[in-house]
């Protein structure tokens, strides 16, 4: 019988029940069987007994008299006894003295020493022959078993069909009562898998009873009860998991999309990025190597752009940036490629190109829209680009060829000033590469201090006299020697390094000329050129007056030399940091005057002080009447505005003299001194007596 | 040597003799054993009235009447007990000495003397056995005074009762020994 985990409770309990009321009933049974076998032995000794009893005490007188025969009637009697299998008398000396026996011989010869007890199964009894206390023998009784065993035997089989009996109606009694017990449990089993199958918590069991089955249901209900509650809350929960997993999906979604977007587009400006550039621009030499034509690559670098950057601020370079990016893109055909490669560099790709004035307009466009002034915030900011072009299959036979050669053609453009294209030539790499040496050089010039301030007397036009000095940098390489101005100056403007160089000279050729005078206020003007980009910095009057202060040098000696460009369009905050300037009592002066298109109502609308007529119109001033009217235009029209006016590159009495006739106010010029390191020129105004002679004996 | 013989000869006749002799006396003696045996027997399946005043506390006594015979059979019956009493044995000459005993054996030779000494409505609790073993015809015997009797029956000793003279003395005998004995006397079966 199997009444493992497997079995149903139903059989289990039936299967219990039955083994109960089976053992119990055996039990019974047995004890019954023993107890009416003791009964019966008991009975049937005591039987043997009192038959012995009788017979012997029917026998005291035989035996007392020896009278056998007397004593064979009386056993003989028990003929009628047929429980009696044989009986025998023995004298009192233990001899046998008469016999009676049914059937077969089962007398022993000798009395046995028991009382009582089984002999060849058969049960016997021996009793002693008694009268008065005198003994006169014993008998020895046997009687047959047989019927005690049958009737054994009967008693067996009554107990065991009673006990089939009881077990099949134990059988019925259980298979009914275990109902009792497990119907409840097979109905709350019933419903537990119903609530799994169906997943419905709303379900309740059925209570049958009101014992401990009963409080299980109860305890059951309200445990689905707390589920249905737990699964309603897991539900919310699940729903909101699901929304909030959407919503990361949609945002992983839209995070890989920007991402992938920002792995081929740049970031700021949302053009393409040098990657998809360059898969770009494989793929189109992949075109043109299978199919034939051209392309061209146009480098393009910002011009100046660094300085905006680091004195207005990244957040304005970078709105800069958009905004060229975005009049870089109404330039471009639907076949073209516009991409930042990084900071103020753009290239684009031009594909299907019918010839290279093709590049060329395109290039001539974006230089075009660059031109027109980007309003930043409170900013007006000019701009101008150098663009470098590269052509397919001419100029290079691989991607990375053609990118760095159209890099070099824009170098090349900086190098010429900026604001304008090149195309590319083979020697335009020894260019770039000497601008990118001399950039190194420049580098470790500012680093070590390399810079040195020169002076170029300014002279009264009448006098002669000197009425100032301009500081001129200068510098020498240990390599190269001295390095032209003309060479530098632009690469430390296009480098962001002019601020440094222009700040230094300044604050040098202040002490310098403080130090002629023995740091009394100078007599004569001292003349600083500033960097047209210096003037984006809203901070450049601060910059200045701190100079001033730490030198102790007069604002009012002091004449910063801008260039003409700079007024190129209106520019209101240039305004606004002349006006400071002025506060500080420092007179402005225009340098180079005549080789830009500067407007005249500009001129007037600034609190300019000076107008320096470039050399290249005094240069020819006696031989080229245009230069001549130029120059006498200049200095008219300079008066006229109230301006003085400066000929500089005055290196003849020609040109001395058609200057002083035309009401110049100063010359300056080899003719008037060269520049010169600050003791020569202390030296010159000592020999005037202008200052004090150097004690320690300056060159006279 | 032939005198040997003759001496030998004599020696086994007379041992033969001796052991049939000695056969002889051990027969007399074991039938004795037996008579003494049946007298105390007997006297077992009685009962005596209680309230005649016979019975002496603690003892019963057997008078044997003016008989020698088995007295060495008659040892053994010295202490022995009847109905928890103890039995003792003692030899009367008369009648007259006999009123302490409750029990008298006499011989069939001293039934004339026995019968001669008692009056005519002799009537007393007192068992009389008679030893008739010695004859074996019974019928025509004068049995007064006799209560029971000791007969031959073959080789086995068979007892008669007067059970008249037994009830009449006050004698109770038990009906186990009257299943052995043959009833005589006035109440004796036709």
């Amino acid at each position: 019988m199997n009444l493992g985990t497997s079995t149903s409770i139903r059989r289990r309990l039936t299967m219990v029940l039955l083994l109960i009321s089976s053992v119990v009933l055996a039990l019974a049974m047995a004890g019954f069987l023993v107890n009416d076998w003791f009964t019966l032995r008991t009975a049937l000794f005591e039987r043997l007994n009192a038959q012995a009893s009788i017979i012997g005490s029917n026998s005291v007188a035989a035996l007392a008299f020896q009278d056998r025969a007397s004593a064979n009637e009386t056993l003989n009697i028990l003929h009628s006894e047929e429980s009696i299998a044989a009986a025998r008398l023995f004298d009192v000396d233990g001899e046998h003295f008469a016999s009676y026996q049914r059937g077969k011989d089962v007398l022993p010869e000798v009395l046995p020493l028991e009382r009582s007890g089984f002999r060849d199964g058969q049960a016997f009894v021996v009793l002693p022959i008694e009268r008065d206390s005198n003994r006169y023998g014993s008998i020895l009784l046997v009687s047959d078993f047989s019927d005690w065993k049958k009737r054994q035997r009967l008693n067996l089989l009554t107990a065991g069909g009673l006990l089939v009996l009881s077990l099949i109606a134990a059988v019925l009694l259980a298979n009914w009562l275990q109902r009792l017990v497990s119907m409840p449990i097979i109905e709350l089993a019933r419903t537990a898998r119903e609530i799994t199958e169906k997943q419905d918590y709303s379900l309740r069991a059925q209570r049958f009873t009101e014992d401990e089955i009963g409080r299980l249901v109860d305890d059951f209900n309200g445990m689905l009860k707390q589920i249905q509650v737990r699964d309603q809350e897991l539900h919310t929960i699940q729903e909101q998991l699901e929304n909030k997993v959407e919503s990361r999906t949609e945002q992983l979604t839209m995070l890989t999309k920007q991402l992938e977007y920002q792995a081929y587009h740049d970031p700021l400006t949302g053009l393409a990025n040098r990657t998809t550039f360059d898969n770009h621009l494989r793929m189109s030499i992949e075109q043109v190597d299978r199919y034939g034509g051209e392309i061209a690559v146009l480098f393009l670098d910002l011009d100046r752009f660094k300085v905006i950057n680091d004195t207005l601020g990244h957040a304005v370079g970078d709105k800069l940036l958009i905004e060229v990016a975005q009049r870089f893109s109404e330039c471009m055909r639907a076949s073209d490629t516009l991409a930042r490669l990084g900071g103020d560099e753009f290239a684009v790709l031009m594909q299907h190109l019918a010839d290279s004035a093709g590049a060329a307009d395109v290039a001539h466009k974006l230089s075009s829209v660059i031109a027109e002034p980007f309003a930043i915030d409170d900013h007006t900011l000019h701009l101008s680009t150098s663009i470098g072009i590269c052509v397919y299959p001419l100029d290079g036979k691989s991607p990375e060829a053609i990118l760095k050669n159209a890099d070099t053609a824009m170098y090349c453009s900086k190098a010429l000033g900026g604001n304008r294209f090149s195309f590319f030539s083979s020697d335009m790499n020894v260019r770039v590469e000497r601008r990118m040496l001399l950039e190194n050089k420049l580098r470790d010039a500012v680093q070590n201090n390399r810079f040195e301030v020169n002076f170029q007397p300014r002279c009264d036009t009448k006098s002669k006299a000197i009425v100032g000095v301009e500081a001129l940098v200068r510098w020498t390489d240990p390599e190269e020697g001295v390095m032209s101005p003309a060479e530098f100056i632009p690469v430390a403007e296009e480098c962001g390094m002019i601020a440094h160089i222009d700040e230094w000279v300044l604050e040098r050729a202040c002490l310098e000329v403080l130090d002629w005078y023995d740091g009394k206020s100078p007599e004569i003007k001292l003349a600083v050129n500033i960097s047209p980009v210096q003037f984006t910095r809203k901070d450049l009057h601060l910059v200045i007056e701190s100079i001033l202060q730490r030198t102790g040098f007069p604002g009012s000696q002091l004449e910063l030399e801008i260039t003409e460009n700079l007024f190129g369009a209106d520019k209101p905050e240039i305004h606004q940091i002349f006006e400071k300037l002025v506060e500080l009592n420092i007179e402005i002066g225009v340098d180079d005057f005549g080789t830009a298109y500067s407007s005249l109502s500009r001129l007037k609308q600034l609190p300019l002080n000076t107008l320096k007529i470039d050399q290249s119109f005094v240069r020819d001033l006696g031989k080229d009447v245009d230069d001549e009217a130029i120059v006498r235009t200049i200095i008219d029209m300079a008066h006229n505005l109230n301006l003085k006016v400066v000929a500089e590159g005055v290196a003849n009495e020609l040109q001395y003299r058609f200057v002083k006739a035309n009401n110049c106010d100063m010359v300056q010029g080899y003719l008037f001194g060269r520049p010169a390191p600050g003791g020569d020129i202390k030296s010159l105004l000592a020999q005037a007596g202008r200052v004090p002679a150097d004690r320690t004996g300056g060159r006279s | 040597m032939t005198d040997i013989r003759r001496l030998a000869g004599w020696a086994l006749l007379s041992a033969s003799l001796l052991v049939t002799v000695a056969s002889a006396v051990e027969d007399e003696q074991r039938v004795e054993q037996v008579k003494a045996a049946f007298i105390v027997n007997i006297a077992r399946f009685v009962t005596w009235p209680e309230d005649e005043g016979l019975l002496q506390p603690g003892r019963h006594l057997l008078c044997l009447y003016r008989g020698t015979f088995f007295d060495d059979a008659m040892n053994p019956l010295q202490d022995a007990k009847l109905s928890g009493q103890r039995l003792q044995v003692i030899e009367i000459q008369r009648m007259d000495q006999s009123d302490a005993c409750t029990i008298l054996f006499l011989s069939n030779d001293e039934l004339a003397s026995f019968q001669g000494e008692l009056p005519m409505d002799w009537q007393r609790p007192l068992l009389t056995i008679l030893d008739r073993t010695d004859k074996v015809e019974t019928d025509g015997l004068s049995r007064r005074g006799v209560m029971v009797s000791m007969v031959r029956d073959g080789t086995r000793i068979a007892l008669e009762v007067d059970l008249a003279q037994t009830r009449k003395a006050g004698l109770a005998m038990s009906s186990h020994l009257l299943k052995l004995v043959r009833i005589v006397g006035a109440e004796a079966k036709p």
